[in-house]
């Protein structure tokens, strides 16, 4: 029996990887067959997703992807140690609310440091020789509905999330050459610890007005982990440079 | 952090003259007090007393000592 969406013997890179969307991402790649190199700030945190995954000949690599001038020389070394990459996944993302008036600069930066600027330097890291399969491989970014929909005090998480796009669509004309895929899974509000804290900030009213623009309620990170494994596998080896929306509706209003 | 230096930034966020604001003053009757300014406040009180204010609490708030109760209470804590 065929299962277009085997992953047996790829290798893939997940940030965001000891929480929320990433980890499961990294479980069901693992469950699949891929091996991971799960990539968070908290070793301790990582060890305890990497318990979780399915098979052998998975890597925890911490790593805090602020640092963005440490990337390369980072992710090189992973490459030395773990073997070209199939595919690179980028979870990792960080968001906090407030009106216009109130954006700090400083948050405002980091938001774009770990969702934007980090994703910038994987994707270069990967594209180099040697890091990546030549003959196939994939990266996709996590993005958000956020950056389709307007949701008062969002505007700079939005902005980043809506970067990420753009930038799928960039990279996938100049990594065709490459043999590399690049696109976007655009997620509604999924139950994580992001989404908790998210919604401790809302008020009762607020948090049934955003269920009901669920029509199929909130979603489960495997949800969009489905759709990420369904981009990096065979199923998904002529699709390039879109986004694949997994709302449960919320943008079909 | 006093509470008459919170209530200083309180009438930046909401844009009124300063020394306008006083305890009983009441939220109703400033055009800021809506959900931008509820989540303006939110993200206020995180900055300044590094709590985070509960939306529902703050529906609640009939006058500015509620919302200093509120944040004062917390921060004490």
């Amino acid at each position: 029996m065929i299962n277009p969406m085997s992953l047996e013997g790829k290798r893939i890179l997940v940030t965001g990887a000891s929480s929320g969307i990433g980890q499961a991402i990294a479980i069901l790649l693992s469950e699949l067959g891929a091996n991971v190199v799960l990539v968070a700030r908290d070793q301790k945190r990582l060890n305890k997703t990497l318990a979780l995954l399915a098979g052998e000949g998975h890597l925890a690599e911490s790593m805090d992807l602020a640092l963005l001038d440490d990337i390369p020389a980072w992710f090189a070394k992973i490459i030395e140690s773990f073997g070209v990459l199939d595919g690179l996944v980028h979870s990792a993302g960080i968001q906090y609310t407030a009106p216009l008036q109130s954006i700090q600069l400083s948050d405002m930066a980091l938001m774009f440091r770990i969702n934007f600027d980090a994703a910038m330097m994987l994707a270069q890291a990967f594209r180099k020789r040697n890091a990546h399969n030549p003959v196939r491989s994939g990266i996709v970014y996590i993005s958000s509905v956020a950056s389709l929909s307007g949701v008062p005090g969002n505007a700079a998480y939005a902005a980043t999330k809506g970067a990420l796009t753009s930038l799928a669509r960039t990279l996938a004309l100049e990594l065709a050459r490459d043999n590399i895929r690049v696109n976007t899974v655009v997620p509604a509000l999924v139950r994580t610890e992001l989404a908790e804290t998210l919604l401790t900030k809302l008020s009762q009213k607020q948090r049934e007005a955003l269920m009901e623009r669920h029509p199929l309620g909130l979603g489960q990170v495997e949800d969009v982990a489905h759709a990420v494994a369904f981009l990096l596998s065979e199923a998904g080896r002529w699709i390039t440079g879109t986004s694949l929306i997994v709302d449960g509706g919320y943008t079909a209003q | 952090m006093h509470q008459k230096e919170f209530l200083s930034f309180m009438e930046e966020i909401f844009e009124i003259d300063a020394g306008q604001l006083r305890e009983d003053t009441l939220l109703a009757g400033l055009d800021a007090w809506d959900s931008i300014g509820v989540l303006n406040l939110i993200a206020l009180a995180d900055e300044k007393l590094n709590i985070i204010l509960s939306p529902d609490a703050l529906e609640k708030c009939k006058k500015v000592s509620d919302i200093l109760t509120l944040c004062f209470s917390r921060a004490e804590e």
